[in-house]
């Protein structure tokens, strides 16, 4: 059985006058066994995001299903999601989502704290955090009292300390300078490599090439996905702007670039 | 040609931060209107003829414009520091883009000149037509008797224009100093501009504490003293300034202190419940602990207002017979060295019987004299206001009316009449009888002003005075002790020679005449003109002075003033209401959006909606009711000056007082509570309506 099961997704956004309805997500299926680190690509307007907060249950779909663990949580009432989401994913986001009332650390224990965990635990999960993440210094500070690099690094703690299934991270390079955003990539494969599934959408090659498969997304379908094999990430670089050109060569509307 | 340039930029910079001003703008206004409605009332001749607690109601009101006066002061920083913290980005741009901080203050100058005109308009122009307005109904009401003079208003604007000047001024340096210390990236960093943290949380608490715990007990003691709290401006005007900066000091530091110890205490603050709400909490009330005191402050005052007006309108009828018991009252007060002009007396009695009336009056010959109370003996042969007895006494001991007693002497042939009794007196024996029981029991013997030592009376067997009417008689609790002296001959027991006795205060002869009238109203009226004119034509006035009065005509000219100074005090109050929860509201709006995605952040990581809607009430509940919950103790704290204020001049009944108490307090929440409810469901679709999408 697989981690996750994403079967048939669709989603409409319709407005007020039904005239205007977007398709963001057009029959999308695909699986993630445990242990993938999956990157997602493509056009801004694709409908990565939407996909994303479709697995990360903040949203609910047209129609299709998700399964967790075999779990298809479109199915779980609503009062119970929110602690469904705490205890099975963890998210970062590409603006940090961090509470500027909370200090770093309690940040951090937001989700434990939700969940009702004991205190000696939540320190104990977030000592074993710290060395990895080199945040040790900063939790006492405010997330405005930060860098962008500092914040995004709590942040990661904050989803990765309810020891989540899943990791889902939209854009989290966006926002941070190119060395930080080295060192954030480094983290993840660092926690990809201890076991953990993370599904990370990104507008940058060199982000997706830390990656283990790449999805590209188009028009709210899959449109085409690279193993990465035994490649390296410089050769696994080269395939994914490769398939970039093609991706956009077919773009529908030529101003419509990718950013970086 | 640059003043030019400088004053399109300071229009257009407010309007296009409209939103920002507005807030700034209708609070200045509010307060110049406010302002100047309680200083031009404390200067009308209106309120100062009032019958009874004119004085003290022109004292209260100057007191209550002096205070707004200073309170605007901290209230319109307040104000104007959430403006200049939202604009900071602002500057910090203009600074980047080359413009000095220095060639800023100019700019700086313009807006904060062109909003005080604004507001020193829209402030004077409200309140004046306020003023008007209830200047009018209560001229209507007293059919014009009341004699205006524009000259008063005039003055008040003036004054109010002068001290909004100072104020704004003010306002402008401190904008100014901020602009120049701060550096440019801190003007740039937008949301947290100004949210340094407390430096010593724990002391100003802890000195908050202090200061507010003094304040209260001053006011028991000055509660607890017999005497107007007029005579004791200075402790109450501490007071005052104590509540107001105990308050400002709980709200901004306590609280946050308060939250800070809640956090300390792991076990108690890492869990779902607390977690969320403490730490949200302490954001706010750093960002709105000032405000929240302001509001505060505000409401406390608005309860002191509503209390003094709808006491002052109760206590109408309550006053009226105390000071106009009878249908018609005729009081002649002999002048200084003079007794009783038995020929004015008569020929009260003949005009009273040109007009038929004479079967249906009772005439009363009495004095009064203020003596010294020592130790169980009343000591009426020294005068109390002579050098000489000041210079023997005790400082404390004087002029401490708790020494003194006020005496009135009534032949025992007119209080027989009176009471319809048949008591008999020994030559050296008194009666004496007071209000307030318990107090006659204490009292040994009395010197009469010839030195000469009366025994007392047992008073138990003495039927209760409350069937007399007097006129002039002090409300009762206003702490004056008032002693009733019957004695068998008035003249041979103050002596036949009264040159130097009959001064100011020591001793004075009164004969009255009071008139039963069982016809209608106008009539009644018209008998009192009649006989007002008669008396003022054939009384000698060079020996006594005559007061004649039909209750009639006092209860139209006293129920009007008193409606009318109800109905500015609910206009006053209404506006200081209507502007407390605009300025809550603008904050929530303002604040919304920050909130919102606060919210949305909270439900990505894990919150149920149902969690976030709690700690949004909490927060709302808090925010709004926080304020009128500790106006409420300062009110009910603040009760006892404001007991003795009423009791020495208007009311004395004690159940009228926290009747009153209770009511305006329930009118000010039940408006608050309507208003809370309307802006807090427009915050809240906004927080739900942003989470949900
Ligand atoms: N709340 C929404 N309401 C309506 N349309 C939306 C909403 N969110 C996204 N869309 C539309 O759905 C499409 C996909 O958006 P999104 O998933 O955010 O793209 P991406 O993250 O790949 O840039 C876009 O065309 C966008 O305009
Ligand atoms: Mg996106």
């Amino acid at each position: 059985m697989s981690l996750l099961e994403v079967n048939s997704l669709k989603k409409i956004y319709s407005s007020a006058f039904k005239s205007n309805a977007v398709t963001a997500l057009n029959n999308i299926s695909f699986s993630v066994e445990e242990g993938e680190y999956i990157a997602i690509m493509g056009e801004s307007g694709s409908g990565k995001s939407t996909l994303l907060n479709a697995i990360a249950a903040l949203d609910t779909p047209t129609s299709g299903n998700i399964l967790l663990k075999g779990t298809d949580f479109t199915k779980i009432p609503d009062h119970k999601m929110a602690a469904f989401r705490r205890s099975h994913l963890g998210f970062v986001f590409q603006d940090f989502h961090l509470l500027d009332t909370l200090t770093l650390e309690e940040n951090i224990y937001l989700p434990l704290v939700l969940n009702n965990t004991p205190l000696h635990e939540m320190k104990r999960r977030l000592n074993a955090l710290i060395p990895s993440l080199g945040i040790g210094r900063i939790l006492k500070n405010y997330p405005y009292e930060v860098s962008g690099g500092q914040k995004q690094r709590a942040a990661v703690a904050r989803a990765l300390i309810t020891y989540p299934d899943l990791i889902l991270a939209d854009e989290p390079t966006g926002a941070l300078d190119s060395r930080s955003a080295d060192e954030l990539l480094n983290l993840f494969n660092e926690i990809n490599e201890n076991g953990q599934t993370i599904i990370m959408v990104t507008h940058s090659i060199s982000a997706a090439s830390h990656a283990n498969r790449i999805l590209f997304i188009k028009d709210g379908a899959i449109f085409h996905q690279i193993y990465r094999g035994t490649a390296s990430n410089d050769e696994l670089y080269n395939t994914i702007s490769k398939t970039l050109t093609v991706l956009m060569s077919k773009a529908p509307s030529p101003i419509r670039r990718i950013a970086n | 040609m640059k003043l030019k340039l400088y004053s399109k930029l300071a229009v257009s910079s407010i309007i296009k931060n409209k939103p920002l001003f507005i807030p700034h703008i209708l609070s200045g206004v509010i307060m110049t209107a406010v302002f100047f409605i309680l200083y031009a009332l404390s200067g009308s001749s209106a309120i100062e003829q009032l019958p009874a607690g004119g004085v003290a109601l022109v004292v209260l009101l100057k007191y209550s414009a002096i205070l707004i006066g200073f309170f605007s002061i901290p209230f319109l920083i307040y104000t104007n520091t959430t403006l200049f913290k939202n604009r900071a980005p602002e500057f910090g741009l203009y600074n980047v883009l080359g413009i000095g901080r220095i060639a800023m203050i100019p700019l700086l100058f313009l807006e904060n000149l062109l909003t005080y005109g604004i507001v020193i308009f829209s402030g004077l122009f409200i309140g004046s037509l306020l003023f008007k307005l209830a200047e009018t109904i209560l001229i209507r009401i007293m059919k014009g008797d009341i004699s205006y003079s524009l000259h008063l208003n005039l003055n008040a604007a003036a004054v109010t224009i002068v001290w909004y000047a100072f104020t704004f001024l003010i306002l402008f340096l401190s904008d100014s100093i901020k602009l120049l210390k701060n550096s440019t990236v801190d003007l740039l960093r937008t949301s947290h501009f100004g949210d340094n943290p407390l430096k010593h949380p724990r002391l100003s608490t802890i000195l908050g504490m202090l200061i507010l715990a003094c304040s209260y007990l001053a006011s028991f003691w000055v509660g607890s003293r017999g005497e107007s709290p007029t005579n004791h401006s200075l402790t109450c005007f501490n007071l005052t300034c104590g509540i107001i900066i105990s308050t400002y000091l709980l709200f901004v530091t306590g609280s946050i202190y308060f939250c800070q110890k809640l956090q300390q205490n792991s076990e108690f603050y890492f869990t779902p419940k607390h977690f969320i709400t403490i730490s949200s909490l302490k954001h706010r009330m750093h960002r709105n602990g000032s405000g929240l005191a302001s509001i505060c402050i505000l409401a406390t005052f608005v309860l002191l207002t509503l209390t003094f007006s709808f006491a002052f309108y109760r206590g109408c009828s309550t006053m009226l017979n105390s000071h106009y018991p009878n249908d018609l009252s005729i009081v002649m007060q002999a002048k200084e060295d003079t007794s009783i002009d038995n020929s004015n007396a008569e020929t009260i009695e003949k005009t009273l019987e040109s007009h038929g009336l004479i079967s249906q009056a009772s005439s009363l010959l009495s004095a009064t004299a203020t003596s010294a109370y020592l130790t169980g003996i009343i000591d009426m042969s020294s005068n109390v206001y002579s050098q000489e007895f000041q210079n023997s006494r005790p400082k404390k001991f004087f002029p401490n009316n708790d020494d003194l007693v006020d005496i009135r002497v009534i032949s025992l042939e007119d209080y027989n009449k009176l009471c319809k009794t048949d008591v008999t007196l020994d030559d050296n024996t008194v009666l004496i009888m007071s209000k307030s029981s318990g107090y006659t029991d204490k009292i040994l013997s009395l010197i009469g002003c010839d030195g000469h030592t009366y025994a007392i009376k047992t008073t138990d067997t003495i039927p209760p005075l409350t069937e007399l009417k007097y006129n002039n008689t002090y409300p009762e609790g206003s702490g004056i002790k008032e002693c009733y002296v019957v004695v068998p001959d008035i003249s041979s027991f103050l002596g036949t020679d009264v040159t130097g006795k009959t001064s100011y205060g020591y001793v004075t002869y009164y004969k009255e005449y009071d008139v039963s009238l069982s016809v209608s109203k106008e009539e009644q009226l018209s008998i009192g003109n009649a006989i007002v004119s008669d008396l003022e034509a054939s009384i000698d006035h060079s020996s006594s002075e005559l007061s004649c009065a039909t209750r009639v005509e006092k209860s139209d000219k006293l129920s009007g003033l008193s409606g009318g100074l109800l109905f500015l005090a609910f206009i006053v109050s209404l506006i200081f209401i209507l502007m407390a929860s605009l300025i809550i509201y603008y904050k929530q709006i303002s604040e919304g959006y920050e909130d919102s995605t606060q919210f949305d952040i909270m439900r990505k990581v894990g919150l149920s909606l149902n969690g976030i809607h709690s700690t949004v009430n909490f927060q709302l509940l808090l925010t709004f009711f926080s304020p009128i919950i500790i106006s409420g103790l300062h009110l009910l704290f603040l009760t006892p000056i404001l007991y003795r204020l009423l009791a020495f001049s208007i009311v004395c009944n004690k159940s009228i007082i926290i009747m009153t108490t209770i009511l305006s307090f329930c009118t000010y929440s039940i408006i608050y509570f309507s208003v809370y409810k309307f802006t807090s469901n427009s915050y809240l679709k906004r927080i739900a309506g942003k989470s949900n999408s």
